[in-house]
């Protein structure tokens, strides 16, 4: 039976700019179950990095939480957390891995030094953290000799972002987000990364939430995936049904705009059109204006997330004639 | 593709020489190692490799931007070391670049009209400002960002990613080019325009007759931009394989190229559970100071020989249309 | 022209830079048109000496009678055009100096900022002390010369350094590859990358001078040739006696507040200009 480390109900979060207020998420809903592995696909300025800031209630002005409820473990209310218990909160139960990870590293201080740091910050931790440091180097291939007492920038930029993911795991947490932590690597150091991941995830179990905008890598790692557009999310199912059986037409669209080594080349096409502007959005679904299957109704109301088959939830009107 | 030779490129190398403190010793980078490539008349060559391998100071190379340390290239047919200042200028404006973000290309207190018309006036295409409108209306409506009014007076930053995009190859087919050096071009495009922006390449390819060097990480991108073409895959500033694109991605001769395809994410799940990357000594590309002698690849080979490490090997044509650089392939 | 009135918005949009922009065209309005309305008593009325503000006497009167307003007005005139001069004359060189330095690199890099250095070096207040005893500063050019001597070394260094990290931009290798020539591409894609910063900078070396001069005058080592800021400030301390009694603070405080209302309209007006000059701030 599936168990929810983490409810997201109502999640809506604005940018106020000037004049303009932009809505980066809308009236968000998603659950990530215990020790699951969920990818969030979208494309620059689909709200998915905005997402992961909120859950960890990291928004700052001029971006701000209008709405919603974010639970943990059916438990802990964050978004309700004051200061110090959000300190606490973070690391501890929720840590996260940033883009580019190598450039969140204290330059001028050992690494160490900066592990400590994290402990330190963390009262009431159990003191075997040096043995988990050491396993955890291990398990995403790092030597704990070697690393531990250099500077940032004698690693390379795969070495670090390790390190960023023993930082993260340090405390063991039982969720994990990644926000495209293998966008700034090599393609193999990208493959090496994600192959630790499988492990660590099997090794700790942990739940993951892997944000890309890259198909073909979450393809490599992710259970569920949560497909984003707009500030939406527009198709939730299994990664084989995301793949194989996708019924929304953005996914569907994304699938055949990818060049990738495999697969037929002369049928890749472009979606066509732009992302929607988030400060003036007009009724109706956000995908419309680029979506080859628009009719009327899909102009006049939004379609909602509705789950179509077991497990599989898409937001589209149309849903049903497009996949005949 | 026809078989007149546009670029030649003879032993070429390029050295940068960095310290690593003030203390430390001066070290010299070998960008570009000894390599030679003739690029054809018309055609699509991708260049495969990873950062730090040389290919982006090999495409400012052959756009005049950076000069080599040694070496030669011949553009057609005329060696660039010996021709005359009018014969040079023709080559530089010949050979155009096409940057990876279209942002940092592009002069943010302009407008495209004055981006445009810079090239324009620069290069003697056109001097009056009517004349000059009309070439600007022509070239804004080639790369599709119709209707040109709407487009003249923005600024970059009024643009969308995939339209500053298009300004700059706007900027970079208004001189007549014969080459284009494109250096990573859809990278910072998102996925769902790439294939727009790339048809659009090709397009141009056939009306006006441009040869492409596209360089890229991204083997996806490189299989659909150069199909029917060719690749070459680059390490440590030298080319280890070279050949059809189709053929070098279904068989891969270099162990490099192999662990590169191994790596490739796919969007197949399926296929992707049943992929395991190449498995190589070392994961992290060896310090400049610790390059090994004889093949560069050899410390991290899975394949490598006790040759390996002591000789280089050479790119040496193993197929009619395939030349890799590993003792593996050398028939003896 | 569009671009003016396009200007003109942004300043009155932005709060705080409209309330610089008008304080500073009172004070060019002060010193241009100012003393050709308001007469100069150069007759001394010691019967009125250090009378406080009134109707009459707006600031009060100085220590012979003189009415401080009045003073206040002519005495903005010369301070503000040596300003003025000796600001364009150090952004001149410095732009001259630091965009080749930063641009061309190499030898033309070393020599020019071997020169810079040697100016830079040297302790401006000292040179300043030493050039009046041997050169008549009174002339208004000779004045703003000897300024912008000590002032544009700073200058320069630092448009060197923005002229440096442009030039790595890939806007610019484009427009090299383009085919711009090197003077288009200083003139047309470097320059308006920078006018920003050096509008600033002129901005800012207006006040410097003009905090020099009053330096210069208060120390008097200037000719007292006629009124201003300074020799007000001089005076108010050496013939007033405004630091040990308390009968002179009008005459002490009405140049000094002025020197401070310019400075701090200057910051306020430059974050207009930063915004005029860069449209990207722009909506």
């Amino acid at each position: 039976m599936k168990e929810a480390i983490l409810d997201i109900k109502g999640l809506t979060v604005e940018y106020r700019s000037d004049s303009k207020t932009i809505r980066a998420i809308d009236n968000m809903n998603l659950t990530v179950y215990k020790g699951e592995v969920l990818g969030i696909v979208g494309e620059s300025g689909c709200g998915k990095s905005t997402l992961a800031m909120s859950i960890l209630n990291l928004i700052s002005s001029p971006g701000y939480i209008k709405d919603g409820l974010i639970i943990f473990d059916k438990d802990i209310n964050v978004l309700r957390l004051n200061e110090e218990e959000l300190n606490r909160f973070r690391w501890e139960k929720i840590s996260m891995v940033f883009q580019a990870a190598q450039n969140t590293l204290n330059p001028v201080t050992k690494i160490s030094e900066q592990l400590n740091d994290v402990i330190s910050s963390h009262p009431g931790v159990n003191t075997d953290i040096k043995e988990r440091v050491v396993e955890l180097c291990k398990l995403v291939r790092l030597d704990p000799e070697r690393v531990l007492n250099v500077y940032p920038h004698q690693l390379s930029g795969g070495m670090k972002q390790r390190v960023a993911m023993v930082m993260a795991l340090m405390l063991e947490p039982p969720l994990l987000i990644l926000d495209e932590p293998t966008t700034a690597l090599d393609v193999l150091t990208q493959k090496q990364i994600l192959e630790i991941l499988k492990e660590l995830h099997e090794v700790k179990n942990m739940a993951m939430i892997f944000i890309t905008h890259d198909l073909s890598i979450v393809a490599e790692i992710a259970e569920r995936i949560a497909i984003m557009y707009a500030g939406k999310i527009v198709e939730l199912a299994s990664i084989d049904e995301i793949f194989y059986n996708p019924k929304h037409p953005y996914t569907k669209g994304l699938l055949k705009a990818a060049p990738s080594i495999v697969g037929d080349i002369e049928s890749l096409v472009s979606i066509p059109g732009s992302p929607p502007d988030l400060s003036s959005l007009s009724r109706g679904c956000r995908f419309s204006n680029r979506c080859p299957f628009t009719k009327d109704i899909c102009k006049e109301a939004e379609p909602l997330l509705t789950e179509v088959l077991s497990d599989h939830l898409v937001a589209c009107h149309r849903w049903r004639e497009i996949n005949e | 593709m026809n078989n007149n030779i546009l670029m030649k490129i003879e032993n070429l190398s390029k050295d940068f020489s960095s310290r690593e403190s003030i203390f430390g010793k001066e070290m010299q980078l070998h960008a570009v190692s000894n390599l030679s490539l003739d690029i054809y008349e018309g055609e699509v060559l991708a260049i495969v490799g990873e950062s730090g391998c040389g290919k982006t100071t090999l495409g400012k190379i052959l756009v005049g931007i950076l000069e080599p340390t040694r070496g030669d290239i011949y553009y057609r047919g005329r060696k660039l070391k010996e021709v005359g200042k009018e014969e040079f200028r023709t080559y530089r404006r010949e050979v155009q670049i096409i940057h990876q973000d279209p942002y940092a290309a592009l002069n943010p207190v302009k407008t495209v009209y004055q981006i445009l018309s810079g090239v324009i006036t620069a290069n003697g295409i056109a001097r009056h400002r009517n004349e000059v409108r009309e070439k600007i209306d022509e070239l804004l409506t080639i790369v599709g960002l119709t209707p040109t009014e709407e487009f003249i007076n923005k600024h970059p930053h009024q643009l969308s990613g995939g339209q500053r995009q298009r300004i700059v190859i706007a900027r970079a087919i208004a001189p007549n080019p014969k080459l284009i050096v494109a250096d990573e071009a859809v990278s910072m495009i998102d996925v769902s325009l790439r294939i727009e922006i790339l048809n659009l390449l090709l397009k141009l390819k056939e009306e006006l007759n441009i040869t492409y060097f596209f360089i890229t990480h991204d083997f996806g991108v490189a299989r659909f931009f150069a199909r029917n073409n060719r690749i070459g895959v680059m390490y440590l500033g030298e080319i280890v394989e070279l050949g059809n694109t189709e053929d070098i991605i279904r068989t891969p001769l270099h162990p490099y190229t192999k662990a590169l395809l191994s790596a490739v994410p796919v969007p197949d799940p399926n296929l992707t559970r049943s992929r395991k990357l190449l498995p190589l000594k070392s994961l992290d590309i060896p310090n400049p100071a610790n390059i090994p002698s004889g093949c560069k690849f050899s410390d991290r080979c899975p394949y490598s020989m006790d040759r390996c490490y002591k000789e280089k090997p050479e790119l040496i044509q193993v197929d009619k249309s395939r030349s890799v650089s590993c003792f593996l392939h050398v028939k003896e | 022209m569009e671009t003016l009135l396009r200007s003109f918005s942004i300043i009155y949009k932005n709060k705080t830079a409209f309330v610089g922009f008008i304080i500073l065209l009172l004070f060019i309005f002060m010193a241009t048109i100012g003393p050709m309305l308001v007469p100069l008593e150069t007759s001394a009325h010691p019967e009125e000496m250090f009378q406080p503000p009134s109707i009459k006497h707006i600031l009060g009167t100085d220590y012979a009678g003189r009415d401080i307003f009045d003073e206040i007005i002519h005495g903005s005139r010369s301070v503000l055009i040596v300003g003025a001069l000796s600001a364009l004359i150090s952004v001149s060189i410095s732009v001259l100096i630091g965009i080749p330095s930063g641009f061309i690199g190499g030898f033309t890099d070393w020599i020019l900022m071997r020169i810079t250095d040697i100016f830079l070096t040297i302790p401006s207040l000292p040179l300043l002390v030493v050039l009046a005893a041997f050169i008549r500063i009174g002339n208004p050019l000779i004045m703003s010369l000897v300024l912008s001597l000590t002032s544009w070394p700073g200058l320069a260094r630092a448009i060197r350094s923005q002229s440096l990290s442009l030039r790595e931009r890939d806007f610019i290798e484009a427009a090299r590859v383009s085919g711009l020539s090197s003077m288009r591409i200083v003139f047309s894609e470097l320059l308006p990358n920078m006018a920003s910063y050096i509008a600033i900078s002129a901005i800012f070396a207006i006040t410097q001078a003009v905090y020099a001069q009053v330096g210069l005058f208060f120390l008097g080592l200037a000719p007292f040739t006629s009124i201003n800021w300074g020799v007000m400030l001089n005076f108010a301390v050496s013939q007033a006696g405004a630091l040990y009694s308390s009968r002179s603070v009008s005459y002490l405080l009405s140049p000094i507040v002025c020197i401070s209302l310019l400075q701090i309209s200057s910051v306020l007006f430059v974050r207009a200009l930063e915004e005029i000059f860069n449209p990207r701030l722009q909506r």
